[in-house]
């Protein structure tokens, strides 16, 4: 499970490989400090500080990525830039605001930025790369899996996420970001400086197409994902 | 619900759309069902239960693409960080400031300048004026439609052609009538713009090689009266692609700019109509065509459309439409009427 942006338990070290806990961080004043504080620190030099930074956002930053961009390779290069981005723009960051919501506020800008730069560059599957150091969970049916015993949910689960890939891109971005993140809509209308109101009204069409799809094909027992949407009027 | 939405005041869509972010098991998620049950009968709450199981089956498949850095990774982001911090600078604080200052004043200088040349540069002398729509900054998306598979709930078709959505929005393959008069079809935004209200209108087309018989439009209009046979409606600002070459026409016919001509193989092609309540400008991959006054009526609200025309052979897949894009300069919902509202 993903670990929650800003949430404070057991920290580990950054560049320590899984089940390494470095002595001096274990139950130590600077691990359970906020993540503003732990920015405060960095703003003052301090590496360790922002060590435990990326390791409380690494899994978000990265999870995020993959979710908006499905390109592993994309993933890793970005996911790089923004912890180094974010240490090496630490200064411009100003309390109250909260880390979260400044820290994916780079990681969106850099997305957008590669997804230009992508335009129309097709995606490799992810199956087939092989990249040092990350680890995915990427087939929508190995989720529903292990989700649920009930067959026929874990058909719908397993549907409904492969649907949210062929979302409009800022409707599946508001539910990236408030479903997978916890983003709120305040948090949501910082980083996307859009309004609240309209990032609602996305979240509710997004998740209203993915409803569709669902219904439609208990409904008509039609091919998932390739229904128009019905609207289409009689022609002569 | 076809009604238009109101997410600013409406309470109920408020709760909803609060419960649909929060999730299962939240105190927002448990109003909202509350609500449901107790209005069960009312009409759309179907649907909002059908809302709140694919929310469900969300936060059940939340480890979805969801990765976590491995060693590797980290290695490299903490030694990209270690070679920043010995990069970096020591700068006292005064040096900061001194850096800031000089930064700002630098710019302002840079900022002013270019805001004294630029509009004259582009426009060059004797082009037509766009009414300030060049320093337009159009911010907020309130249409995005991609045609891979469907043609999005809020477009509605018309005309004499069969449009399909499949990997872009095409004609239906027909056959020959052996004559050359056009047929047309096409799809319309079913919100209409109030026409003092600045758009931008972006479309990503494509034309294969020897499309000579497809003709694909973007166009604006005053009126939803389309000829059935042509697909036209008596007045319209549209931007084109006929054979190899982009061009622009005026609600009285008059074909207006230069014309850009394409190159002859398959290739995207990205058309951005500006507009606003008198003037418009059309730029074909990212190079102006034309601008001046486009001579739509001030006081009618506008529709948004895609079209294409069709003479004599087949040309399916030759001409499609990839994606389109309606861009405000700032969200106002309920500013883009609803069909309904205005009496169609």
């Amino acid at each position: 499970m993903e670990r929650k942006p800003g949430s404070n338990s057991k920290p580990r070290a950054a560049g320590a490989a899984k089940g390494e806990e470095p002595a001096d961080l274990k139950a130590s004043p600077l691990g359970r400090s906020s993540d503003e504080e732990l920015m405060r620190r960095t703003q003052n030099g301090d590496k360790q500080a922002f060590a435990l930074i990326y390791e409380r956002y690494s899994s978000s930053v990265l999870s995020y990525l993959y979710r908006m961009l499905g390109n592993v390779e994309d993933v890793e290069s970005i996911g790089q830039e923004v912890f180094l981005r974010a240490f090496r723009f630490a200064p411009t960051y100003r309390f109250p605001e909260k880390f979260s919501t400044w820290l994916f506020t780079i990681t969106r800008n850099l997305a957008i930025n590669n997804a230009r730069r992508r335009k129309r560059s097709p995606v490799r599957n992810v199956t087939e790369l092989n990249l040092e150091g990350i680890e995915v969970s990427s087939d929508p049916y190995q989720v529903a899996l292990r989700a649920t015993d009930n067959l026929e949910t874990q058909e719908d689960i397993a549907r409904v996420l492969k649907a949210l890939e062929e979302l409009p891109q800022d409707q599946k971005e508001v539910i990236v970001l408030g479903v997978f993140q916890d983003m709120s809509y305040a948090q949501m209308e910082e980083i996307t400086k859009t309004k609240a109101v309209t990032l609602r009204s996305r979240m509710f069409h997004g998740l209203r197409k993915l409803a569709k799809m669902i219904g439609g094909e208990e409904e008509e027992g039609s091919e998932f994902g390739v229904q128009g949407s019905g609207t289409k009027k009689d022609v002569p | 619900m076809t009604q238009a939405m109101d997410f600013e005041t409406d309470e109920k869509l408020k709760l909803l759309t609060d419960a649909l972010r929060a999730g299962p098991g939240s105190p927002e998620w448990r109003a909202a069902i509350a609500e449901i049950q107790a209005h069960a009968s009312a009409a759309g709450e179907d649907e909002h239960q059908l809302l709140l199981r694919v929310r469900e089956h969300l936060a059940s498949g939340r480890s979805y693409r969801e990765i976590r850095a491995g060693a590797g990774f980290t290695r490299k982001v903490i030694e990209g960080i270690e070679r920043e911090a010995e990069a970096r600078p020591r700068l006292s604080p005064n040096a900061n400031w001194i850096a800031v200052i000089a930064a700002v004043a630098i710019i302002s200088v840079v900022a002013v300048v270019a805001f004294m040349v630029w509009p004259t540069a582009r426009n060059g002398p004797g082009a037509p004026g766009d009414g300030g729509l060049e320093r337009t900054k159009f911010v907020e998306t309130t249409e995005s439609i991609t045609f891979d598979d469907s043609i999005g709930a809020d477009w509605q078709t018309f005309g004499f052609l069969t449009l399909t959505a499949d990997g872009g929005l095409k004609p239906m393959s027909m056959e020959s009538s052996g004559g050359k008069d056009y047929r047309g079809g096409g799809i319309y935004w079913d919100r209409q713009i109030p026409a003092d209200e600045p758009v931008s209108v972006e479309a990503t087309m494509m034309l294969q090689k020897g499309s000579g018989d497809g003709v694909v439009q973007l166009f604006v209009t005053d009126s939803r009266e389309f000829e059935t046979k042509s697909a036209t409606s008596p007045r319209e600002l549209v931007v084109y692609l006929k054979d190899g070459e982009a061009k622009v026409a005026l609600p009285d016919g008059s074909v207006v700019g230069q014309g850009t001509k394409l190159k002859d193989v398959k290739q995207n092609v990205d058309v951005r109509l500006a507009m606003n309540q008198k003037d418009a400008v059309v730029e074909v991959n990212q190079q102006r065509v034309w601008a001046g006054e486009h001579h739509l009526p001030a006081d009618r609200a506008r529709t948004i459309g895609l079209r294409f025309l069709v003479a004599g052979n087949e040309v399916k897949d030759q001409v499609s439409v990839q994606s389109l894009r309606v861009m405000q300069l700032e969200k106002k919902e309920g500013s883009a009427l609803r069909a309904q509202d205005s009496g169609r």
